[in-house]
């Protein structure tokens, strides 16, 4: 940011921007806080900002229940493996998206992302027995193969649009047999890898971690739950206690390391926008 | 989510909604309270009590319930162990599901052939399950089972259906108008409180809500997010105080009656005229747990709901629970006595599909052995299904137990019917519009006749003229 | 959508988009790119099991009364447009459309995608002008993005709760009366929340957009004495239509499927004032297990889904 740039701004503009700049902060950022400001008040008191008395009550009583642990690592376990599984297939199927031409192509990718419109409690009859004639039910596996699934369609077409831009004339050279399309695949892959790959993983771990019907569906074993279903189940009675915060404040905690990584990343992918237009 | 299986809107407690503490509703609130205590001496009591069964059982069953459901845990373990001593060649897998969506689980197992042989779920579901196939006759079982005799016969015809028994409850829902007695004497309202009439509860609402304008006066159910309750304690209540009934004599759905226009004339005086139910009692993300909370907390005149709300309230507080919450029955119109709503409540069921269904009956009867069902129902107040278990002196230990069980005598039950889960859509939808000022009552009545029309057809359904 | 922005140069960004509407290159064939299809056998795999099958199964299963429980239960008997008919005899069904049609305008196009924009806006402003607030706002409105559905509506419960409601409590402290959020405008009050989450997307790929824009071509625009919106028509508008026309068709097919804000915060309202499509399939399938009417609704949110997408796409087609 240039200094010229800046005196350009009369003073009651730069006024009113920050003003803005911290409506969009308090707006955006604030719930999130006062989640926090809940989360370690004690019952009594009524949710707030900021507790006077902060107090660990209200996480004492969520890990009171075993579940909750066994909840938190059940979702890690499977949100990470969905990541490195999706990630994986999403780049790879992206890649060949990206490169594989035929009429309609993009006509089949766009109805296939049209049918995220039909939601999962409608096909729940049918993955329910998809799943227990695959002996999946109650299972990570199965659960980590629905979810990753679910993610594709929206990954690989992700993934696809970061591939377009990788000129052709760098992987067209490689590609002689099937071997050449894998090694062409991560000589490509290589270039777009840092921001494509980082984005990709990043919400194929969200998406993972947030999912809340598929576990219902396919789930009914209380050591496979996860922390997206119990924080649901209890939301469903008591929206707004603490106690649900607290739970809240976990159920927000991986995702809020995703978030650091990946906003880091973001920010600086578009400072390097910026600096190549300078 | 599955509230409809609920008689409240518990989503991970489909039968017996009795376990949740006022504040955390979660399984974790409970165990603190009692796994200590009563849970697990009463599962001693069991040892000693249960009857000796035959020995010659054998094959492998499973036991299903809501995992959630912590007060009845101990107990089916107690009596699967028991069973399994008795009978050497017999396995009993105990096997409780994830919290927070039993009934979507195990209707999807059933569907499929799988699911536990012998599974607990609320009596509501007795019509659809028997229609769909999905559960086993228990006629033949109960014919040999001496002490079904004492099931009461509307006890009885509450799991009866199309000429047979489909379910054995352990317990009986019922329900109390509570009320605040602090709230009471200072709005000047006499105590003990007995309304003569529906309308004085609105009077009594508005004495509070004169007084006290940072209370909610009344909390009376309306539309979608009250859930069954909706049904249950706001509806059904008044068309009978108003001398109703939902279904005729000959089995046809009612679908106009001045007892159904004096429901919703009722949901209209109490929420758009006197003003006493403020709107926000329905848009809470979760109105039955907040007004349960309310109760305890005093911030909430009176609230109609089950007996077995009434426990968490007393756990939490008990000085104040008896000092201040004072309960009444629903009053009628006329010179009919005061009742209360009734229902079934958690029964067991046999899979159609199990393989050893002689052994699942048989865990079935150890369950509900007269001092089980003692046992379970003074620990998660109910009235016993068993009148032998609900004459046992334990239950005249307090006012409030004593007060279940003497409500057996004016319970309003239902015969099992199909329908249902249509009506608490169609009931919804009239109580809502009313309650949100969206439509007058007679639309409201309207609206009600044409839904069950379409629902039901024109052949199932009759028209009481109400000439007023 | 991000990789639109990888490009270094604004040429690619739009040939890139463009390529989306116009299928394939005339130069490519399949033959010569068939061999790339290898790559997307794992993926297609795990799409066609858990995501197409399932919901083939469900358009089929629409022409059915299957249902878990009940007469019905377990019946794939034919019986055509049945379901369809009973949706639309059902006086409330115009009433869904139109919530959806509110919602999705609402949260979609005006919150999600116009929210999106003016943030954009004003993010890449306050990065030109050095404003150092600008990468909090970004990150807090990021964080939002990311938050999960179910978490959304809690949190939105928690502040427009009547009685212990972050709002009223901020405006009793300023002497303004409480407010029944939830009550009084349950449309409203989901259409915020589910905006809330959904503003992050757009404003990433706008801002993207944005700072692709070279400096020195908005310094030469003002030294040629063009006005504020001339300058944004012939330089601003041109460089975010491509990418607005995605980001509309995005949001919008993420909105009308959406449903769990909503359930969480108002589960329809009291007398279904904000009950959507979506809601309305969730609570038929999920609360009353009647999976095939259930089907049927949710091939009709296919169909309006499909209208707003198609409609979107059209408008931002480049022309030329």
């Amino acid at each position: 940011m240039s200094a010229t740039q800046g005196n350009c701004e009369s003073l009651s503009a730069r006024f009113l921007t920050t003003g803005l700049l911290v409506l969009v902060v308090v707006v955006f950022g604030g719930p999130f806080l006062w989640m926090l400001g809940s989360a370690f008040t004690s019952a009594e008191t009524g949710p707030t900002f900021w507790p006077g008395v902060p107090s660990l009550n209200n996480f004492r009583i969520v890990f009171d229940d075993n579940q909750t642990g066994m909840a938190l690592r059940n979702s890690v376990v499977i949100a990470a493996a969905c990541t490195v599984l999706a990630t994986l297939l999403a780049s790879l199927g992206g890649y060949g998206l990206s490169r594989v031409m035929f009429p309609g192509k993009n006509v089949i990718v766009f109805g296939l992302l049209l049918l995220y419109a039909i939601p999962t409690a409608v096909t729940m009859v049918a993955l329910f027995d998809l799943a227990s004639r695959l002996a999946l039910v109650n299972t990570y596996r199965g659960l980590i193969l629905a979810q990753t699934a679910m993610s594709l369609p929206f990954l690989t077409w992700l993934m696809k649009s970061f591939y377009d831009k990788v000129p052709r004339t760098l992987d067209e050279a490689v590609t002689v047999d099937g071997r050449g399309i894998l090694r062409a695949w991560l000589d490509v892959l290589t270039p777009v890898a840092k921001p494509g790959l980082a984005i990709t993983a990043g919400l194929a771990f969200v998406l993972a971690w947030s999912e809340v019907l598929l576990t219902i569906i396919l789930v009914s074993d209380p050591a496979k739950t996860t922390i997206a279903r119990l924080f649901f189940v209890n939301v469903e009675q008591a929206a707004g206690s603490q106690v649900v915060a607290a739970l809240g404040v976990l159920y927000l905690a991986p995702v809020l390391v995703v978030f650091l990584m990946l906003r880091g990343l973001i920010s600086r992918h578009l400072a390097r926008l910026r600096g190549s237009t300078a | 989510m599955n509230d409809r299986f609920n008689c409240s809107r518990e989503p991970h407690n489909p039968a017996g909604e009795v376990t949740q503490p006022v504040e955390w509703p979660l399984r974790m609130g409970r165990r603190s309270l009692l796994a200590g205590g009563v849970a697990i001496g009463s599962a001693a009591v069991l040892k000693n009590t249960l009857p000796v069964h035959a020995q010659d059982l054998t094959g492998t069953i499973q036991i299903g319930f809501d995992g959630a459901d912590e007060t009845v845990h101990p107990f089916v373990e107690a009596t699967a162990e028991e069973l399994a001593s008795s009978n050497p060649d017999a396995s009993l897998q105990v096997e409780a599901s994830a919290g927070g969506s039993y009934a979507t689980q195990l209707v999807l197992q059933l569907s499929r052939g799988q699911g536990p042989d012998v599974f607990l779920l609320s009596g509501v579901a007795v019509a659809e399950l028997a229609e769909s196939g999905l559960i086993a006759p228990l006629t033949r079982y109960v014919a040999d089972w001496d002490d079904w005799e004492e099931y009461r016969d509307e006890f009885g015809a509450t799991v009866t259906y199309a000429g047979d028994v489909w379910a054995i409850p352990y317990s009986m829902d019922t329900h109390f108008l509570y009320y605040r007695r602090d709230l009471f004497a200072g709005a000047g309202l006499p105590d003990p409180w007995n309304p003569d009439t529906p309308a004085d509860i609105l009077e009594a609402a508005l004495a509070i809500k004169r007084e006290y304008p940072e209370v909610i006066p009344y909390a009376l159910y309306a539309g979608a997010n009250g859930g069954n309750s909706t049904v249950v304690r706001g509806f059904v209540p008044l068309v009978h105080a108003f001398g109703g009934t939902l279904v005729d004599s000959e089995g046809l759905w009612i679908i106009d009656s001045c007892a159904i226009r004096d429901a919703l004339s009722f949901y209209e005086q109490a929420y758009q005229i006197d003003q006493v139910v403020p709107q926000d009692v329905m848009t809470g993300a979760s109105p039955t747990s907040a007004m349960r909370q309310a109760m305890g907390d005093g911030t909430l005149g009176i609230l109609y709901d089950g007996s077995w709300t009434y426990q968490p309230w007393l756990e939490n507080d008990p000085e104040n629970t008896e000092a201040n919450i004072g309960i009444a029955l629903f009053p009628t119109d006329d010179d009919r006595e005061p009742f209360a709503v009734g229902g079934t409540g958690n029964c067991w069921y046999i899979n159609t599909s199990s393989e050893h269904p002689d052994l699942a009956w048989a865990f079935v009867e150890a369950f509900n052995a007269r001092e089980n069902q003692i046992a379970l129902n003074l620990v998660d107040p109910h009235i016993p299904a068993r009148s032998d278990a609900a004459s046992d002196q334990s239950f005249q230990q307090t006012a409030f137990l004593s007060a279940i069980v003497a409500s057996a005598d004016v319970l309003l039950l239902t015969e099992p019917d199909p329908a249902f889960r249509e009506l608490i859509t169609i009931v919804q939808n009239a109580t809502g519009i009313v309650a949100t000022g969206e439509a007058e009552p007679v639309e409201a009545v309207e609206r009600y006749a044409s839904e069950l029309t379409r629902v039901l057809g024109e052949d199932n359904v009759v028209r009481q003229t109400c000439s007023r | 959508m991000l990789a639109l922005t990888n490009s270094p140069q604004r040429h690619d960004l739009l040939s890139a988009n463009e390529s989306l509407y116009r299928g394939t290159l005339d130069g490519f064939v399949l033959s010569r790119t068939s061999r790339y299809l290898a790559t997307l056998i794992p993926a297609a795999i795990l799409i066609a099991i858990f995501f197409i099958a399932p919901a083939v199964w469900a358009i089929a299963i629409s022409t059915t009364p299957l249902t878990l429980l009940g007469a019905t239960a377990g019946s794939t008997e034919f019986i055509g447009l049945d379901n369809y008919r009973t949706l639309l005899d059902d006086p409330d069904f115009l009433k869904y459309v139109r919530n959806t049609i509110v919602f999705t305008l609402g949260a979609a196009v005006i919150g999600a995608t116009g929210g999106g924009l003016a943030c954009a806006f004003l993010i890449d402003h306050a990065q030109r002008t050095g404003n150092r607030l600008a990468g909090t706002a970004f990150a807090a409105i990021l964080l939002a993005g990311i938050c999960p559905p179910v978490l959304t509506g809690a949190i939105w419960a928690g502040i427009l709760d009547y009685r212990t409601g972050l709002l009223n409590s901020a405006m009793s402290r300023i002497g303004l009366a409480p407010v029944d959020w939830l009550g009084r405008f349950p449309m409203l009050s989901v259409i915020v929340a589910e905006s809330w989450r959904s503003v992050a997307l757009a404003m990433i790929v706008f801002t993207a957009a944005l700072q692709l824009i070279p400096r020195d071509v908005y310094e030469a625009a003002r030294i040629d004495g063009g006005s504020r919106w001339s300058v944004f028509r012939s330089i601003t508008l041109p460089a975010i239509r491509p990418v607005g026309a995605l980001v509309l068709m995005m949001t919008t097919i993420l909105a009308t499927g959406s449903f769990l804000v909503n359930q969480v915060l108002t589960s329809g309202g009291t007398s279904r004032q904000s009950e959507t499509i979506a809601l309305y399939a969730y609570h038929v399938a999920f609360t009353d297990f009647r999976i095939a009417f259930g089907a049927a609704i949710s091939v009709v949110i296919l169909g309006i889904t499909a209208c707003f997408a198609l409609i979107f796409l059209r408008v931002g087609r480049v022309p030329g």
